[in-house]
């Protein structure tokens, strides 16, 4: 076995690249700006420095180890400033939930690279995936190999990126500070999962049903975040699970594969453009609703504050483009993303051999953009319009973002509504990315009737939201009371935490219990056991030599009348 | 490096001696400077002879090697590169040899154990008042016997040096350990005694059996091995005989369910002694299985202890680790890590493969760096606060901020990230076991999830949240943070768990030689198996030794 430390750039790692250090430029100026008077201030730079080397060193990885040791420095990095604010218990908590659950999705990955280094022999990205005519002739010797490969691998991926049933991290992971929870747990390091499938796409292409299973994961988890997203009070938690919603959204389209080999290239591309437009968006809206925490005196929660359109002037018009952008308004970047995966997603649903399935996941696309919509304007009305109102902690005069702050908003806010158009409508991000290994050119076409659709989604879902909490704000409170259960449900994110912890934690601490008491109570008895035998064999021969006469004498007369019963016996 | 190599050996003895003849005169300050230059010496030693090994063997080309092996046949399987051999005992039929030499991988083991000495002093220094002089004695007579032990390659001197290090560290617990001290270091003293003298039967029978077939020197380790692998011992025997032999070394590991003796010693112990224990004097377990059965029965590792102590080794990893989840006690919960780690590296053994091997021997040294720096942190907060209950600290990373960063560091380290030692030696553990056995290898990897819970469940308690202390006793010198001392205790280790885990490369340059020729019999043992009955293979036959270079 050899490993190199190889890199290689190509147009994947290269789209990659320019997004993860673009966005974390913007991010580490806004920290300088929001970070100020802390404390941890270097310490902070630090790690971020450290997740952004290894960040552009995981795209850049030529093998699945060098791969592995940068996705688990990407983790160090995320578990350090999750728990930034360590005096916190339960940033301390939320750190150490997201290294362990991620460890769940790492033994996948680390037993996806033991079989691809037994099988292949290799573990070169080259050697594996540029070969294509090994990877059939594996697929054809072997019809197991393959899709247990493609499992192993969407588990790591599914760790990391957050999807159904390992989300559990990524919305507690909003302990860390804002900027961090914009680079890291919205634009960059959860999509390295996508990247990793997207990455894969010649090994996935043999497993069919793993793809199946990739969407069908993305479009559960997608379905579940968006619905707990809809009653969250914390803005970030709000944003935290769009973003889940979001990585689901891609997973949906890298999923498409299954329905052929033509469908393939267009799946993959569509994911990967959903990562790049969600990145800046994504981003945007986390600045801004760090901005908004930064002047309400570290208050997130959306019912402490409201109408603060005039006070934040640039970090509302800001938010508003974000939102925007995410909900799908026609021309901004979210909306040729979405537009993409709704039509890869309708490809899938007409051809291929898992129609029925992939119309399915179509309905809960279609769904789901709704209710992207809605609770995204849901948060920009309840933040920004209505009364204004300010909590305690913010004083008189909550003050706008200072300048370090403001034009990384303003840039990102830029990025945000002409990036689609510039790429997409263009070609340009479809030309560039066909270029990776394994993906072939396509023939790209408009999908106008799915682009009506989506506006028409879009338009729905903010005039909801704006009928809801601008036009009449006692709407909301009678529907959750009308819906008291399913309400609770959402509140409560379908007790997913509450679910993990009975099944999985739970049962092994108490197993845990168990085994330390059978360690004291069986196998450690049994040892001390085995050691009183000798103690206890030399006290049966101790009364032998009492050195008490008498009983000598009586075990002289029992041993003469035995050796007379002896000898009687035998003559 | 003959020479060297006796300075390395007879120094702490020496050293232990001169302690032990003034130990009335010597005050505490005296003794423990006395030893500290002892050991530090022995240390500079270690790693003269390591790069001296390092660029005579390693970085010499092929012929330079021959010269060097020439009183060996080409047959062994175990190739000391520097030997120093003198006729001990000698009658007709058996020669007896003070054999002492050097490979690969013993040469690591030397320094690992010099290391962790001079550390080990340096965390006493403050804790240990009381009988200073004998302390430090007993502390560097147990480096005599641990480096003994490595530089042995004769079976009688194997098993003297092997026995040696109980009696050392039997006083260590038992005088200078906690409440249960005497409990504690009876039971480990009998347990591991009991274990190695069934060892010692086997190797007697061994022994025997070879002199009887003509062998002139038995218990020469080289010549041993070179002879079985001519003459092969029937396979009903082999099984016996590895069992046997096998036993002392699966209670020195300790493997699942031969545990038991180690948590209890590890709580009672000082922290020098349980950084030694940990560190090194488990690993005397694995050499043995390394230096003896892989070598002496290699069908038998195949047919018995891939899958049976394989199967153990899992259990050890799991059950280890679970244990270690439900503990209150930060010092049993680094202790049960050991058995969950110690695991790993059974599994890389019994992979039988050269990446298993290889991980395996590497693992043996990232425990030794990585648990003994936990133990030596988890020894600071108790000489600080007198406590080692989780429900009684927290968020020390407030009042010890240093010591904090040291044990989020060591703590990832141990777990495994990739970018540290201990990332190095458990995937190639485990990807060599993977090879053999994806099963065990699988089950094995769930180890990988459970160690980062447990261990940073530890870190979040201790370290992180509010500060929360118990009330000092009376006359406690205000808390302070690392000090110097402490740090030059402390940072050598995470140096090297860092210098391991970026580059294994050179490590593994000195050991995989001296594995090759090991790996090389086993698949010719499972060659001729399949051959002789046709059956399925057990080990993969193309896993011909390629040089594995992790850059």
């Amino acid at each position: 076995m050899s490993v190199g430390f190889d890199l290689r750039v190509d147009s994947i790692s290269a789209i990659m690249l320019a997004m993860v250090t673009g966005v974390s430029l913007l991010v580490a100026l806004f920290g300088s700006g929001y970070m100020h008077g802390d404390g941890g201030y270097p310490r902070f730079f630090a790690a971020v420095s450290g997740f952004v080397f290894s960040m552009c060193m995981l795209v850049m990885a030529n093998n699945f180890v060098l791969l592995f040791f940068f996705w688990e420095m990407v983790g160090l990095c995320s578990y350090l400033l999750i728990g930034f604010w360590f005096h916190k218990p339960s940033a301390a908590a939320a750190s150490r939930k997201a290294f362990v659950v991620n460890r769940i999705g790492d033994f996948g990955l680390i037993m996806a690279i033991f079989l691809i280094l037994t099988r292949f022999g290799s573990v070169s990205f080259s050697d594996v995936l540029g070969n294509p005519g090994m990877i059939a002739d594996l697929a054809a010797a072997d019809e197991t190999l393959l899709p247990l490969i493609c499992f192993c691998l969407f588990l790591g991926a599914m760790g990391k990126s957050a999807q159904f049933p390992l989300q559990v991290w990524l919305p507690d992971a909003m302990e860390g500070p804002t900027p961090v929870s914009a680079l890291i747990h919205a634009a960059t390091m959860v999509t390295a999962g996508i990247y990793l499938v997207a990455r894969c796409t010649p090994l996935f292409m043999f497993a069919p049903d793993v793809q199946v299973l990739v969407s069908a994961t993305g479009a559960i988890t997608s379905l579940i975040a968006a619905l707990i997203a809809l009653t969250q009070t914390d803005l970030k938690r709000v944003l935290a699970y769009s973003t889940v919603s979001q990585l689901g959204f891609m997973f949906m389209a890298l999923g498409c594969g299954a329905a052929g080999a033509e469908v393939t290239t267009p799946a993959v591309t569509a994911g990967m453009f959903h990562l790049f437009t969600h990145a800046y968006f994504k981003a945007l809206l986390f600045l801004a609703a760090g901005s908004v925490m930064h002047a309400m005196g570290d208050v997130i929660d959306m019912r402490y504050f409201s109408g603060l359109r005039k006070a934040l002037p640039i970090t509302h018009w800001t938010f508003l483009v974000g939102a925007a952008a995410l909900a799908g308004v026609p021309l901004l970047a979210g909306f040729w993303s979405k537009d993409e995966i709704l039509a890869v997603l309708g490809t899938a649903s007409s051809t291929g051999n898992y129609q029925s399935i992939f119309r399915i996941i179509r309905i809960v696309a279609t769904v789901t953009a709704l209710l992207t919509a809605f609770y995204t304007f849901r948060a920009y009305f309840m933040t920004f319009w209505g009364e204004e109102r300010f909590p305690v902690e913010a004083g008189h005069h909550p003050h706008e973002a200072t300048p370090i702050m403001a034009w990384p908003l303003r840039i990102l806010a830029v990025c945000a509504a002409l990036i689609g158009l510039a790429v997409g409508p263009t070609h340009q991000f479809q030309t560039y990315l066909q270029r990776t290994v394994g993906l072939k050119p396509y023939e790209a076409h408009f999908h106008l009737d799915v682009m009506v659709m989506s506006a028409v989604i879009a338009i729905a879902g903010i005039t909801l939201a704006w009928s809801f909490y601008v036009v009449s704000p006692a709407v909301p409170a009678r529907i959750a009371g009308m819906l008291a259960p399913f309400y609770l449900l959402s509140q409560k994110k379908f007790f997913l935490d509450e679910i993990l912890y009975g099944i999985v934690v739970a049962p092994l601490k108490i197993f845990g219990r168990i085994c330390v008491f059978f360690d004291r109570a069986v196998i450690d008895c049994l040892i001390d056991s085995l050691a009183t035998v000798p103690a206890s064999v030399s006290g049966l021969l101790k009364n032998f030599q009492g050195g008490v006469v008498t009983s000598y004498a009586g075990v002289m007369w029992f041993g003469a009348v035995a050796a007379v019963v002896v000898a009687l016996s035998l003559f | 490096m003959q020479t060297l190599l006796f300075l390395v050996l007879a120094l702490p003895a020496v050293t232990a001696v001169l302690l032990m003849l003034f130990r009335s005169s010597l005050s505490t300050g005296n003794a423990r400077w006395t030893a500290l230059i002892g050991a530090l010496v022995t240390f500079l030693f270690s790693v003269f002879l390591l790069s001296g090994y390092y660029s005579h063997t390693v970085k010499a080309d092929e012929l330079e090697l021959e010269r060097l092996v020439t009183t060996q046949s080409a047959d062994s399987l175990i190739r000391p590169r520097v030997e120093y051999i003198r006729p001990w005992l000698e009658s007709a039929d058996m020669q007896l040899q003070m054999y002492f030499g050097l490979d690969g991988i013993s040469v690591a083991m030397i320094a690992l154990t010099g290391l962790l000495t001079v550390s080990a002093i340096l965390i006493s220094w403050e804790a240990i008042r009381d009988r200073a002089p004998e302390f430090y004695a007993a502390l560097l007579l147990l480096e005599t016997g641990l480096v003994g032990v490595f530089c042995a390659f004769d079976l009688v001197l194997f098993y003297v040096f092997f026995e040696m290090t109980l009696i050392p560290l039997f006083f260590l617990i038992a005088v200078w350990g906690g409440k249960q001290r005497r409990w504690a270091a009876v039971k480990f003293f009998l347990y591991t005694l009991a274990g190695s003298l069934v060892t010692l039967s086997g190797l007697i029978y061994l022994v025997q059996y070879a002199s009887a077939g003509g062998l002139t020197s038995p218990t020469s380790l080289p010549a041993l091995s070179a002879w079985l692998s001519q003459h092969p011992l029937p396979t009903e025997l082999q099984a016996t005989l590895f069992l046997v032999v096998s036993a002392g070394f699966l209670i020195k590991v300790p493997v699942f369910p031969f545990h038991t003796w180690l948590p209890l010693a590890h709580v009672e112990a000082p922290t020098a002694g349980s950084v030694v224990l940990a560190g090194v004097l488990l690993k005397l377990g694995s050499y043995g299985f390394l230096r003896l059965c892989l070598p002496m029965f290699p069908d038998a590792c195949l047919q018995v202890g891939l899958p049976l102590i394989g199967l153990l080794s899992v259990i050890g990893v799991i059950y280890g680790s679970l244990c270690a989840l439900a503990q209150t006690d930060i010092k049993k919960l680094v202790a049960y890590s050991s058995v969950a780690h110690l695991g790993f590296c059974m599994l890389g053994l019994f992979a039988l493969n050269q990446e298993g091997l290889t991980g395996s021997v590497l693992q043996m040294i990232n425990h030794g760096l990585s648990t003994g720096a936990l133990f030596i942190i988890v020894g600071m907060i108790y000489e600080r606060y007198h406590t080692r209950e989780m429900s009684d600290l927290s968020g020390l990373a407030h009042a010890l901020p240093r010591t904090a960063v040291a044990m989020v560091f060591i703590s990832m380290a141990s777990i495994g990230l990739p970018g540290l030692n201990g990332f190095v030696g458990e995937f190639l553990s485990l990807a060599g076991m993977f090879r053999a056995n994806p099963l065990y290898s699988a089950l094995g990897t769930t180890g990988v999830i459970l160690g980062a819970w447990y261990l940073l469940n530890a870190v979040r308690l201790v370290f992180f949240g509010e500060l929360r202390v118990p009330a000092p006793h009376a006359g406690d010198a205000p808390v302070r943070d690392m000090n110097g001392r402490e740090f030059v205790a402390l940072a050598p280790l995470a140096v090297l768990c860092l210098w391991i885990g970026v580059r294994p490369g050179p490590l593994v340059e000195l050991i995989q030689p001296d594995l090759n020729p090991i790996v090389r019999s086993i698949n010719d043992a499972a060659e001729n198996r399949s051959n002789a009955d046709g059956s399925e293979l057990q080990a993969d036959p193309e896993a011909e030794p390629t040089v594995a270079t992790l850059n």
